[in-house]
C-alpha cells in the first residue's frame, strides 16, 4: 500500500513536471511556418521575398522549399513538415486534387493550411490568397479601350499571344479578360490568336503575325515573356503597332518609359503582397484570430501615361530585389 | 577513301529539298504574306539562332556524339553576358567595353564547356549524352544563380543590333546564319579536318589506327559547337534585351530534329551541313506557315511532330534503298 502510494505520487509528480515543461515551451517557442513554392522564377522568387518580409515583421520562423513542379516532391515536403511539427504550411498547390491528400494529413495533425496562387479542392485551408487572372486581363483591356477611343478608328486589327498549351485556364482568363473590354468597340477585329510565352518565341511569333497582317494595330500578350517578345518584334518591324501586356518587370517598366511608344500599358500581379499576406493570415490563424477564406490581391496597372506610377513600381522592385 | 562523298548522297538532299519546295508552293497560296521577301528574311531570322547551333551539332553528330546541353547553354551564355555587363557598368566601366568583356567571357566559357565535355568523354569513356545532360541541368542552375531568378536588363539600346538589327535590309542574325554555314560547310567538305570528323564517326578504331587524333578532333568540334551555343545565347540576349534564365528551353530537340531531318545519321559517320541548312529552313517554314495561317496552337504541335517524323522517315527509306542498291551492285560484281 505504502509502496503503491509512493509510486502513484512519483508518477503524478512526473506528469505535472512534464506538463509544466510543455506549457513553458509552447509559450516561448517561435511559431514555425513552412512556405512552399513550385517553381524557380521571378514570380515565385518575389513571393518568397514577401514571405520573408512578413516572417521578419511578425517574428516567426520561416522554412522555404520548392517542389520543382513535381507532385511527389511536394508530398515529400509536406510529410517532412508534418514530422517537423510546423505550425502552418503556406503553399501554392501543384494540383487542385492530387495535392489534397498530403495536406489533409497535415491538417489532421493540427497544422494550419494557407493556399496562395493556385486553389485546392478542399474546405480545410483557412485562407486562399490569389490574384484574379481575368482582372489582370481587364486591367490592360481598359487601358487599351482608352487608347483605341482616343487614337484609332475604322477597322482595328488585334492579335493576341498567350500560353494556352502551358496553363489553359489562366491563359484563357487573361486573354478573355482583355478582349471583353474591347470587343464591343465598333471596328475591332481579332485577326490572330497564337501561343508564345518565352520572349524569344514570342519575338518570332509576333514577327510572323505582323507579316501575315500588315495592317495590325494592337498586339496583346498575356505574360512577361510574350510582352517582351512582342515589343521587340514591333521594334524590329518598325511599324505603327502598339502593345499591351501582362506582368510587371524591370524590363517592361523600361519599355513604358522609353521613347519608342510601343508598349502602352501592362498589368502585373503583386507577388510580394501575395507572399506577405499568406504568412500574415497563417500567423493569424495560428493565434486563433479570424481570417478571410478568400483574399484577392488586386493587379497593378502600369501605364505609359502615368510615369510616376512606373517609377514608384521600379523603386519598390529595387527594394524587394535587394 | 571516297566513302564520305558517297554517303553525302546528293539525292537525299534533293529529296528534302523537293518536299520543302512543294511546301513553299502550297504555303504561297494558303498562307497570307508567305511569298514575300520580307517573310523569307523573317523565316531566316527566326531560324538563325537554332540554325547556328545546328551546324555545330551536325559535326558533333557526324562524329558519333551528341550535345544535349543546348537550351541551358544558350540561356547561360546570355545570362553571363548580362551579368558581366551589369557588374562592370556598376563598377564604372563604359557600356561598350563592358559589353565586349561580357561577350568575350561568354564565348570563352562556352568553348571551354565543350572542351570539358569532350575531355570527360575521352578520359573516362562516359557517353556524351550523359555528360551534356548533366551539364544541361548544372548550367540551368548557374543561369538562375547569377541572375537570382530575375531577368537582368543592363544593356544599352544599341546592343539590340546583334539580334534585331539590319545590314542593307538583311537581319543581322540571318547574316550570321549564312556566315556560320559557309564556314562550317567549308571545314566539313574541303579540309582534312572535316574528312577526319567523318572518319571518326564512321569507325573510331579505324580512324585511330590510320593516325587520326580522335580525342583531339572530338574536343575541337564539341568546343566549336559549345562556342556556337554561346554565340546564339549572346544574340538571343540581344534580341530580348535581357539575360533571362528561362530562355531557349527545349531547343536541343529542335536543333537535333533539324540535323536529323537534314539527313545526318544518328549513328554518326554520315550527314552534311547543307542538309542541316535545308532541315533548319524546313522547320522554320513549317512554324512560320502555321502562324501565318493562324492555325490552332494544339494542331501546330501535332502537325510539326508528324512533319518531322515524315521527313526523317523519307530520308531513312531513301538511305536504305541506297544501301540496298550498293549491296546489290556488290553482289552482282
Amino acid at each position: 500500500m505504502k509502496k503503491s502510494l509512493l509510486m502513484f505520487f512519483t508518477a503524478f509528480l512526473l506528469c505535472t513536471s512534464v506538463f509544466a515543461e510543455g506549457q513553458k515551451e509552447a509559450g516561448d517557442e517561435k511559431i514555425v511556418i513552412s512556405g512552399i513554392v513550385f517553381q524557380d522564377d521571378q514570380f515565385f522568387n518575389t513571393i518568397q521575398k514577401g514571405m520573408q518580409a512578413a516572417a521578419e515583421d511578425l517574428g516567426v520562423e520561416l522554412l522555404l522549399a520548392n517542389s520543382n513542379n513535381k507532385q511527389d516532391k511536394e508530398m515529400e515536403l509536406v510529410n517532412t513538415y508534418i514530422a517537423r511539427k510546423v505550425d502552418a504550411i503556406v503553399i501554392s498547390p501543384l494540383s487542385e486534387t492530387a495535392s489534397v491528400a498530403a495536406l489533409q494529413r497535415a491538417h489532421d495533425k493540427g497544422i494550419k493550411i494557407v493556399t496562395y496562387n493556385s486553389p485546392l479542392s478542399a474546405d480545410f485551408p483557412v485562407s486562399y490568397v490569389n490574384s484574379s487572372q481575368s482582372e489582370l486581363g481587364s486591367g490592360s483591356g481598359k487601358a487599351a479601350r482608352e487608347y483605341i477611343e482616343k487614337n484609332l478608328d475604322g477597322e482595328i486589327q488585334v492579335a493576341t499571344l498567350a500560353f494556352k498549351s502551358l496553363l489553359p485556364e489562366i491563359s484563357d482568363m487573361r486573354v478573355n479578360g482583355f478582349l471583353n473590354e474591347i470587343t464591343d468597340i465598333p471596328g475591332v477585329k481579332i485577326v490572330s490568336q497564337q501561343d508564345a510565352w518565352l520572349a524569344e518565341d514570342a519575338l518570332a511569333k509576333a514577327g510572323d503575325i505582323i507579316t501575315a497582317n500588315p495592317d495590325l494595330d494592337i498586339l496583346y500578350a498575356a505574360n512577361d515573356g510574350g510582352t517582351v517578345g512582342s515589343v521587340m518584334a514591333v521594334n524590329n518591324a518598325n511599324k505603327d503597332i502598339v502593345v499591351f501586356g501582362i506582368d510587371a518587370s524591370e524590363q517592361l517598366a523600361g519599355f513604358l518609359k522609353d521613347s519608342t511608344d510601343i508598349l502602352q500599358a501592362t498589368t502585373g500581379q503583386q507577388p510580394f503582397e501575395i507572399g506577405y499576406q499568406s504568412i500574415e493570415f497563417a500567423v493569424k490563424a495560428i493565434k486563433g484570430e479570424p481570417v478571410e477564406p478568400t483574399v484577392i490581391v488586386p493587379g497593378l496597372v502600369l501605364d505609359r501615361r502615368d510615369p510616376a506610377g512606373v517609377d514608384q513600381f521600379l523603386t519598390d522592385l529595387k527594394a524587394i530585389t535587394k | 577513301m571516297y566513302t564520305w562523298i558517297k554517303e553525302n548522297n546528293p539525292l537525299k538532299k534533293q529529296m528534302l529539298l523537293s518536299i520543302l519546295v512543294i511546301l513553299c508552293i502550297f504555303l504561297s497560296f494558303a498562307a497570307p504574306g508567305f511569298f514575300t521577301i520580307n517573310n523569307f528574311l523573317n523565316v531566316l531570322r527566326n531560324s538563325s539562332m537554332q540554325g547556328i547551333i545546328a551546324f555545330g551539332m551536325t559535326m558533333v553528330m557526324i562524329a558519333g556524339e551528341i550535345d544535349l546541353s543546348v537550351g541551358s547553354a544558350v540561356a547561360f551564355a546570355g545570362c553571363l553576358t548580362a551579368w558581366v555587363v551589369k557588374t562592370l557598368t556598376a563598377l564604372g566601366m563604359g557600356a561598350p567595353l563592358a559589353v565586349l568583356c561580357g561577350i568575350a567571357l561568354a564565348l570563352i566559357v562556352g568553348y571551354s564547356l565543350g572542351v570539358f565535355s569532350a575531355s570527360v568523354r575521352n578520359k573516362f569513356g562516359v557517353p556524351t549524352f550523359i555528360i551534356t545532360l548533366a551539364l544541361m541541368t548544372a548550367l540551368s542552375g548557374f543561369a538562375n544563380l547569377i541572375t537570382g531568378g530575375f531577368p537582368i536588363v543592363p544593356f544599352p539600346m544599341w546592343y539590340n543590333f546583334l539580334g534585331g538589327g539590319y545590314v542593307l535590309g538583311i537581319p543581322v542574325p540571318a547574316i550570321m546564319l549564312v556566315l556560320v554555314f559557309l564556314i562550317v560547310n567549308f571545314i566539313m567538305t574541303s579540309t582534312t579536318f572535316g574528312r577526319s570528323v567523318y572518319a571518326v564517326g564512321g569507325n573510331m578504331e579505324a580512324a585511330r589506327l590510320s593516325g587520326i587524333k580522335v580525342a583531339r578532333i572530338k574536343m575541337i568540334i564539341m568546343g566549336i559547337t559549345s562556342l556556337l551555343m554561346a554565340v546564339a545565347g549572346v544574340m538571343v540576349s540581344s534580341q530580348i534585351m535581357s539575360g533571362t534564365a528561362s530562355t531557349a528551353k527545349g531547343w536541343e530537340l529542335d536543333v537535333i530534329s533539324s540535323v536529323v531531318i537534314g539527313g545526318t545519321s544518328m549513328n554518326g559517320g554520315s550527314g552534311s551541313v547543307k542538309g542541316t541548312f535545308i532541315g533548319i529552313i524546313f522547320l522554320g517554314v513549317v512554324v512560320n506557315g502555321m502562324t501565318l495561317m493562324n492555325i490552332n496552337e494544339y494542331w501546330q504541335y501535332v502537325v510539326k511532330g508528324f512533319l518531322i517524323l515524315g521527313a526523317v522517315l523519307l530520308n531513312v527509306i531513301h538511305e536504305n534503298k541506297k544501301i540496298n542498291s550498293i549491296a546489290d551492285a556488290k553482289a552482282a560484281a
